[in-house]
């Protein structure tokens, strides 16, 4: 059974497929706000993380700890077939509903 | 930075699940470090304050740990409640002593609610309340302003016409008179009102119609037609008034539910208003005499007919003041009906001819008692679970160790705190109960039931109840005991038990406690026995007293009275000591003035109460004109006035105008008990043709017989009337009920008390001696003293039994004499003989508590302790 995201949560799955085995809290919450920039909250971050692991999107292995972190360990994610599966999904759904806007001129 | 902040890591580990904690905290220091760089060192800061704090979010405090194997929450609950079944079997005696106590705590917590809600809910079952006002009055005295809930009888008629359409004005006179039906004759308090009050006022009609509209018509409660009829249809019946001697006849043409306790009103027999004036010509001059009152009420619907009545209400003032020059009216205003109950009786309303609310003392006072029991079962509870956990080291440790957080072990001691909670509140409805009953029968007039339906306000208040014991009790111990580390525990090198400075503390308070309440019950039942041996300057103990309807009735009475061989004297008087008397203004020639007492009193009044002439002479019998210019004081009265050659022969001037002499002194009487200073007191000769009462002096034991003999007397002579005898001790004795009352329930709250104090004493004087018994066994081998162990093993005890006594005489003591003080003008204030009484006796009780567990300590084999280790 396949729930769909919300746009938060595919932002975030969507950087662990991209970020790979730097796919951690502190670095997601990095890479949003330089590049993306968006503000947002550790703790949301986390929350969607846990959620996107419940619905098996994405799994998690405890990773390497270094002197940054104060010599604690991260938690590193990364995106399961379930979760690639899913992010297509959406992208082609979109791209469907989108071609859909009659009569658009692109500037690109 | 390399570590989070101790505040951010202790508010981390209560809020995350473990398996996350650490990478959280590493995100955060990792983001600290990065931010220092990119926003600066007090931007990171702040930030890092509001991310750590941001983590405490539901999703975050209720993740389940083991995402795969759940565990229902249910399954663990009743593991729970397991658990805390076994500790408390376990544990029988103590949990028994904890249980009672708490229970008994928590039905005195709701006797106080149940009491306070009462009283909140005075004249409730008014539905029109909103819309009701009273007119009253204010008189300015020199230091301050009386109010008056009555209004001039003339101002009646005046102010009806400035009513609007449906609003309405309702005189009310309350008197108490006498009725017969039947054969039978009694006495109640009745009510002359307008007819719209039977409308304004909610009451619950049982049967016929509540219409007081016809002059013969007549309305009357449940309760008064139970009595005299046996059942409620009662309309049509006929109901005599006996008025001066004749009889008025009136018809019954409805029965209403009597008002609950907690109303203004309360009276069983209402009719109109025009009955209360004998014929129309009474009532016209009635109504025109602006010296006359009545209680009268507004109905309102307009909110501008205030305005125009005060304003009407002013113009009325110098009329008034003219025809009642003793008591002027500086101010009429207009109040509320809600509310008016409890303004009566803080504001000591003079002319309130209604039932108060109850003072602000008897509110709080309950709740300040319950409020100390319930913390001493509170701190019995923790003394008594932390004496326990002992005991329950290992289940902490291997919890701890498979992976129970600190949080779940906090959630399962509360839960379990909690559980302990409700059964004693179970418990504490039903004692509360008896508790009510109790406290109904203490004081009259008091008809508290505890109720149930419909009422969200007790459910709430009960659950707030349980919710604040089970923190209070458990919250402590909760944290104390999930603190240990597993691996200490385990190891056992955990130094447990023993008395710590806080379970001394509340050791100590359990003991002041105990002790105030002792300290209250004594110096009240002290004073007691003082206040009924004391003299007040009349014999109020063997006397009956006798209220005239007329004083005609005088001479039969006395003739066939002083005929009894068991009466002593018999005698009449105007005036009655503690049931009437007037004031008047004294002046002596050395210019002196203050405000005095006066009674006029009549042939045979000294000698049958028993006032003692000191100096001088009582009043000679049946003087005419010569007694007028004579007078009889007490003692303070020649102290107040500075009298010279003991006051005789003095010349007074009563209320500017009246030329009186000096004819005798008594010793002091004392006209209000022991509850107002002693005042003067001046005696004046009442002719034979103006008595109102008839008083006859015998031995004390044979009071109930004489008055009996009296009554069949009264009931030959003058078969129409009421027998309106009594002994004149009954009015004292209501006032030193409440002495009886007091010493019962400090009794009771001492007892339960010092029970738990006792309980909470010997497990911790046992769990002191476990951890000792080495030491003690050593002592005895190596040759110590039994005396010398005795005192070893307690002298830690001692010094907290001390330190307590000391606390709780200063506290008892401060909180009697205060008590007393507000009511009673003569005690006995706390002396050192009360409180070594108290103090003895509790000291005796916990001595031989810690003696009792010292014994089969001391007397053990010392081979044994030593070995056991």
């Amino acid at each position: 059974m396949r729930e769909f995201l919300n746009d938060f949560e595919e932002m975030i799955l969507t950087l662990v497929a991209t970020l790979g085995d730097d796919a951690y809290g502190a670095a997601i919450n990095i890479e949003i706000e330089k590049h993306l920039e968006r503000k947002v909250t550790l703790s949301a971050l986390h929350v969607a993380l846990y959620k996107l692991e419940d619905k098996g999107y994405v799994k998690s292995r405890i990773g390497g700890a270094t002197s940054e972190r104060g010599g604690r360990s991260k938690r590193i994610y990364s995106i399961t077939n379930a979760g690639l599966a899913t992010l297509k999904a959406m992208k082609e759904k979109r791209t469907e509903i989108w071609k859909l806007i009659p009569q658009l001129k692109f500037h690109s | 930075m390399t570590s989070l902040p101790r505040w951010a890591e202790r508010l981390l580990t209560l809020v995350c699940p473990s398996d996350l904690y650490e990478q959280i905290e590493g995100d955060l220091i990792e983001l600290y470090n990065h931010e220092i760089k990119t926003v600066g060192k007090t931007r990171a800061n702040l930030n890092l304050v509001v991310k750590t704090i941001r983590f405490v979010r539901p999703s975050i405090i209720f993740r389940k740990k083991n995402r795969n194997n759940q565990t229902t929450s249910f399954a663990m609950l009743a593991n729970y409640l397991l658990i805390a079944s076994r500790t408390f079997l376990r544990n029988k005696t103590a949990f028994i002593i904890n249980l009672v106590g708490m229970s008994i705590a928590l039905g005195c917590c709701i006797t106080a609610w149940v009491n306070y809600e009462y009283n909140s809910e005075f004249d409730q079952n008014q539905e029109n309340a909103s819309n009701i006002y009273r007119i009253a009055f204010t008189q300015q005295l020199e230091d301050r302003a009386v109010q008056y809930g009555v209004c001039p009888l003339p101002a009646g008629g005046l102010l009806r016409e400035n009513l609007r359409e449906g609003e309405h004005l309702i005189q009310y006179i309350s008197k108490r008179s006498q009725f017969r039906i039947g054969d039978e004759m009694f006495e109640r308090e009745f009510i002359y009102a307008d007819p719209a009050f039977t409308e304004v006022f909610t009451m619950e009609l049982l049967s016929g119609k509540l219409s007081i509209a016809d002059k013969s018509h007549i309305v009357i409660s449940d309760k008064l037609a139970n009595t005299f009829f046996g059942r409620l249809d009662v309309v049509g019946e006929p109901i005599t008034q006996i008025v001066n001697g004749a009889p008025r006849e009136f018809e019954v043409t409805g029965v209403y539910k009597q008002f609950p306790g907690n109303s203004s009103f309360r009276f069983d027999l209402i009719s109109n208003y025009n009955n209360y004036f004998m014929t129309p010509a009474d009532q016209i001059a009635a109504e025109s005499d602006w010296s006359r009152w009545a209680t009268t009420f507004l109905y309102l619907e307009d909110p501008n007919t205030q305005d125009i009545l005060l304003k009407q209400l002013k113009t009325f003032i110098p009329e008034q003041n003219q025809a009642r020059q003793d008591l002027k009216v500086s101010e009429f205003y207009i109040e509320p009906f809600i509310g008016m109950g409890y303004r009566a009786v803080r504001a000591r309303n003079q002319g309130h001819w209604l039932n108060m609310g109850m003072p602000p003392a008897a509110v709080i006072a309950p709740f300040a008692m319950a409020g100390f029991l319930l913390l001493v079962a509170c701190f019995n509870f923790m003394n008594n679970a932390i004496a326990i956990a002992g005991r329950r080291l290992k289940e902490i440790g291997v919890r701890k160790v498979i992976g129970g957080r600190r949080k779940e072990l906090i959630i399962q001691f509360l839960a379990e705190t909690t559980f302990f909670c409700a059964i004693a509140l179970g418990l504490a409805l039903g004692l509360a109960e008896y508790f009510v009953d109790g406290w109904n029968g203490m004081w009259s007039n008091l008809d508290i039931s505890i109720r149930y339906k419909n009422n969200l306000g007790f459910f709430g208040a009960m659950t707030a109840l349980m919710v604040l014991t089970a923190l209070l009790a458990g919250g402590y111990p909760a944290f104390y005991i999930s603190r240990f580390k597993p691996i200490q525990i385990l190891r056992g090198t955990v130094k447990f038990g023993g008395a710590s400075l806080l379970t001394k503390s509340l050791l100590v308070f359990q003991f002041s406690v105990s002790l105030a309440a002792v300290i209250f019950a004594i110096a009240f039942y002290s004073n007691s026995k003082y206040q009924k041996s004391y003299d007040l300057g009349y014999a109020w103990r063997s006397v009956v007293e006798v209220r005239l309807d007329d004083p005609t009735q005088y001479d039969r009475l006395k003739n066939e009275i002083s005929k009894l061989p068991l009466v002593r004297s018999v005698g009449g008087t105007e005036n009655h000591i503690y049931v009437s008397n007037y004031n008047a203004s004294a002046k002596a020639d050395n210019q002196k003035t203050e405000e005095v007492d006066v009674l006029n009193v009549g042939d045979g009044y000294f000698e049958t109460v028993n006032v003692r002439v000191l100096n001088g002479r009582g009043f000679h019998q049946q003087q005419e004109s010569g007694e007028d210019e004579n007078i009889v004081v007490n003692e303070e009265f020649v102290r107040r006035f500075n009298l010279k050659n003991d006051g005789i022969g003095e010349r007074i001037t009563l209320n500017d105008t009246v030329r009186v002499y000096v004819a005798g002194v008594v010793k002091d009487v004392y006209l209000q008990a022991l509850f107002q200073p002693l005042s003067p007191v001046v005696f004046r000769y009442a002719k034979p043709g103006s008595y109102r009462y008839l008083v006859v002096s015998t031995e004390p034991d044979k009071l109930h017989e004489v008055n009996e003999k009296i009554q069949s007397i009264w009931k030959d002579l003058f078969p129409m009337q009421l027998y309106r005898g009594r002994l004149m001790e009954t009015n004292m004795n209501m006032a030193l009920e409440h002495f009886d009352a007091v010493v019962i329930i400090y009794s009771f709250l001492g007892l339960v008390a010092i029970v738990m104090s006792v309980s909470g004493l010997y497990s911790l004087v046992s769990l002191h001696l476990q951890k000792r018994t080495k030491e003690l066994g050593i002592r005895k081998i190596l040759g110590a003293s039994l005396p010398h162990i005795v005192f070893q093993s307690s002298r830690l005890f001692l010094v907290v039994i001390l330190i307590s006594f000391v606390l709780g005489s200063v506290l008892g003591s401060v909180m009697v004499n205060a008590l007393m003080d507000s009511v009673w003008e003569y005690y006995v204030a706390i002396n050192t003989g009360v409180i070594s009484l108290a103090t003895g006796i509790l000291t005796i009780i916990a001595i031989a508590t810690i003696a009792y567990k010292v014994r089969s300590v001391v007397t053990a084999n010392p081979v044994d302790s030593v070995r056991s280790e």
